[in-house]
């Protein structure tokens, strides 16, 4: 029950999936030292999502068959929320890398 | 020309409009199903004034799941735009980012102090059965946002 508090509600918030694959696809078309950079912020964003994952689970685990407190519990979710949002802002850096790396017609090409 | 640069993207965002549409509406169905559940359990409950006091968490877990829904659909839609928006500053997006992470802080509270005052009302043999039915409500309301 409480598990569910702690993992299923941070599920959708974002879509960095799509994200990801889009600057996949267009660094495919661009030349070698772009593609270079642009495969790198990708691989970025995927080793900050995966962390995104590792700490729901970890938090979902500290939770199983815990007898901690009302008070505890709270306690326990503002740290796990604030890992998990450190990892939140370390994505949306790398989105505005990336988005400092292309000219307005490039960024509308690939993400529009 | 016309139909491969204009018609067909526009057709194939209709159908993933309506291909969503009819999943979200299944899933909230899935999710009112396990209310009624959970609610149909607890008309069992014996004692009036538990009963009555169980009902009034559930409604309250209810307006809670809603809430975070509807502030999680607002937000997606609004953050996905502002970001293709090549325009738009960091700290439009980022304020709109803490807005929905304090929504979803005070739901989640919100949601461990429903679990709380259930364990304090009921019966062992109440709990197990309430935690179930529980469970079954955020995997369906999970599917939904996933979805989403």
């Amino acid at each position: 029950m409480l598990i569910a508090i702690f993992s299923y509600f941070f599920l959708s918030a974002f879509d960095e999936d799509s994200f990801i694959k889009l600057t996949r696809d267009y660094a495919q078309s661009q030349p070698i030292e772009r593609q270079q950079l642009l495969n790198e912020h990708a691989k970025n964003m995927e080793a900050d999502l995966q962390t995104y994952v590792d700490i729901s689970q970890e938090a979902a685990k500290t939770v199983k068959n815990t007898r901690l407190t009302r008070e505890e519990i709270k306690a326990l979710l503002i740290t796990y929320n604030d890992k998990r949002e450190s990892t939140v802002q370390n994505i949306i850096d790398t989105r505005y890398k990336i988005k400092d790396a292309l000219s307005r017609e490039e960024w509308e090409e690939a993400y529009n | 020309m016309f139909i491969k640069k204009v018609l067909f993207p526009f057709s194939l965002v209709l159908l993933l409009i309506f291909i969503g549409a009819c999943s979200q509406a299944d899933h909230s169905k899935s999710e009112q199903e396990s209310f009624a559940e959970l609610k149909t359990y607890i008309k069992q409950v014996d004692d009036v004034q538990r009963r009555k006091e169980m009902l009034t968490l559930v409604s309250s877990m209810e307006n809670n799941i809603s809430l975070f829904n509807h502030e999680l659909n607002a937000f997606t839609e609004t953050s996905s735009k502002l970001f293709l928006d090549y325009d738009t500053d960091r700290e439009v997006l980022d304020k709109e980012h803490k807005e929905w992470v304090q929504t979803r802080l005070e739901v989640q509270e919100n949601l461990i102090d429903i679990t709380f005052d259930f364990k304090e009302i009921s019966t062992k043999e109440e709990w197990t059965q309430i935690v179930k039915l529980q469970d079954k409500i955020y995997e369906n309301n999970s599917k939904s946002t996933k979805d989403n």
